[in-house]
């Protein structure tokens, strides 16, 4: 064989392998969802599913306060996250690209280098702060603080799109009568539509599979969103890790992800480029 | 819709100074910012002076949450073993990101493919992440056990999450699954955006694979590289569902990670001053490591 055929094999097998590891952890836990319980609990653990069953997926009514309440729990603060993330940020990209005001880039600085302090050393004194606000235990409360650590990297995002649309738009729009809000409404936002769904993108990633603020900020069971309502298969059972309601729902958290991220991967991936490389 | 905004605030324009629309328009965000984030911030230093119960009288007490953190065998151990976490993470996920942009940087059919197959754990959650690990690496039923009965490699497998090294082992891995993907991303950008020419000219010089590698392609990738170190060694500062979920931080409060005896002292033990003393010590690691990031940056940028 020539070197370059050899090359050329080897790459191959060394991407399967990898691929096939990669993989692994997906198969296993789809493989496991649809087993049924008794084969689950059976050692020695089966490669090929001998069973097909959708008991696990009803049997998640049972999880913590009933799956449901959870996903809509999770979708709430989704919701919040996004919606006051992509608001936010726009008024204050707006803000900071389309008009000029004393201390501008000083505030706009400041703003940005709340990035370098991540939100977990600051979750005990959130913990104060929530509570002086009467927002202790509250899922709305928990999604102001989402919205709030997303707001860097969004209002980075925002500001940039707004400074990309040219001066000539902006007048031209003028002179047809364009003003104030319509103006964003109208000529604005269609035109930083890419940036408005790469910050919601953001924002609900974070929100949904947020683990360890929801963890401290919230106490009631019935608000947990799913990644901490998941941990009751681990740790309520008497019987020890109820395995195939655990592997059920882990499928129906990761899903939504993982068709968002196949329908936009492409802002997806050039967001995450764009937050990396902002410094 | 659009008449209705404009009736209301169409006319704003008008009637304020520019700079006043603009200041209104950040109003909003530096509320939020203000609120969530410079309170408990300067709340984080004023509580880590007090003794600070979750209920009833708190008491001034100057720097002794800073000597008793110290004291704390907990806090002190899990300063070394997030230390020693992210001393072997670092440079792991540097080496399969980097393996794994080279590999999918070829124009080749099913490239697109591996690139979505290696990046697709990123968008997992850390913590569905870690519940399907858990699974993976039971002894009793879990498939990684299996695997090594079945081709031999050992009769009598281990009890990955009873052994603080071998949980180690298999947050590390589970880790390096989750997230080489981003290191992938970050650094397939980069080698892309080498010009042909580039690597054409070094090969027509005479520089074998090795040398283009070292010589080309790895310095013009600093920055990449750059970002890839400090977003897993931010990572690693602040680790804690791989542990917290996969062990609880034990046996015996071995695989305790900053963040997690922060959680204890705070949440668990209510001692909420002593708990922000360790977050102002976590706090002041991470700016360190963002600062370190912005100098090399800037350095990456003056020499391009």
């Amino acid at each position: 064989m020539r070197p370059v055929q050899f090359g050329r094999l080897a790459t191959n097998v060394v991407s399967g392998v990898l691929a096939i590891i990669f993989v692994f952890p997906f198969y296993v836990l789809v493989s496991a969802a649809f087993k049924t319980p008794q084969e689950m609990d059976q050692p020695p653990p089966t490669y090929f599913p001998h069973s097909f069953t959708l008991e696990n997926f009803a049997d998640l009514s049972t999880l913590g306060n009933g799956i449901w309440v959870h996903i809509g729990n999770s979708a709430l603060l989704g919701l919040i996250t996004v919606v006051g993330t992509i608001s936010v940020s726009m008024l204050g990209g707006w803000g900071f690209a389309r008009y000029r005001f004393p201390g501008q880039r000083l505030i706009f600085i400041l703003m940005l280098s709340a990035l370098m302090v991540p939100y977990q050393p600051l979750l005990t004194p959130l913990f104060l702060v929530l509570k002086w606000l009467h927002l202790q235990n509250s899922r709305f409360g928990l999604g102001l603080v989402y919205i709030t650590f997303q707001l860097p990297f969004a209002l980075f995002v925002m500001r940039n799109a707004f400074l990309d649309i040219p001066q000539e738009i902006e007048d031209a729009a003028r002179v047809d009568g364009a003003s104030g809000f319509t103006m964003l409404w109208a000529v604005f936002i269609p035109l930083v539509r890419p940036a408005i769904v790469t910050v919601g993108l953001f924002a609900f990633f974070s929100a949904w599979n947020e683990f360890l603020s929801p963890l401290v900020l919230l106490s009631d069971q019935s608000e947990f969103p799913l990644p901490v309502a998941l941990r009751s298969a681990i740790v309520s059972g008497l019987t020890g890790v109820n395995w195939s309601l655990l592997q059920a729902g882990v499928l129906v958290t990761m899903l939504p992800c993982l068709i968002l991220f196949f329908i936009f991967q492409r802002y997806y991936a050039s967001g995450l480029v764009a937050g990396a490389v902002k410094g | 819709m659009s008449s209705i905004w404009s009736r209301a605030f169409g006319r704003l324009p008008r009637r304020f100074p520019q700079a006043a629309i603009g200041i209104l328009l950040i109003v909003p965000a530096a509320a939020f910012l203000l609120t969530f984030f410079v309170t408990p911030l300067v709340l984080m230093f004023w509580m880590s002076l007090h003794k600070w119960p979750l209920l009833g009288k708190t008491s001034w007490i100057g720097f002794k949450n800073y000597v008793m953190m110290f004291h704390n065998d907990v806090f002190v151990h899990s300063i070394w073993f997030t230390g020693a976490y992210t001393a072997l993470i670092v440079p792991l996920l540097l080496v399969v990101g980097l393996g794994l942009a080279m590999l999918v940087r070829r124009k080749a059919r099913g490239v697109g493919v591996l690139r979505t197959i290696f990046f697709a754990p990123v968008v997992v959650g850390l913590a569905p992440a870690a519940y399907i690990w858990i699974f993976l690496v039971d002894p009793r039923v879990g498939l990684l056990d299996q695997v090594l009965r079945d081709t031999h490699i050992t009769s009598s497998p281990p009890v990955w999450l009873a052994d603080p090294n071998l949980a180690l082992a298999a947050a590390i891995a589970m880790v390096v699954w989750k997230t080489a993907g981003f290191g992938m991303l970050l650094l397939l950008t980069g080698l892309l955006s080498i010009p042909d020419e580039v690597t054409e000219a070094a090969r027509i010089d005479g520089a074998s694979p090795g040398q283009l590698f070292r010589m080309v392609t790895l310095p013009l990738l600093r920055r990449p590289i750059a970002l890839t170190l400090t977003f897993s060694l931010i990572g690693g500062a602040l680790a804690f569902e791989q542990f917290f979920l996969l062990t609880e931080g034990g046996p015996n409060n071995s695989t305790t990670t900053i963040v997690h005896a922060i959680y204890s002292t705070s949440f668990s033990r209510f001692d909420l001053g002593l708990g922000a003393a360790m977050s102002i010590f976590l706090m002041v690691i991470l700016v360190l490591v963002s600062s370190f990031q912005l100098y090399v940056l800037r350095d990456a940028r003056a020499d391009a």
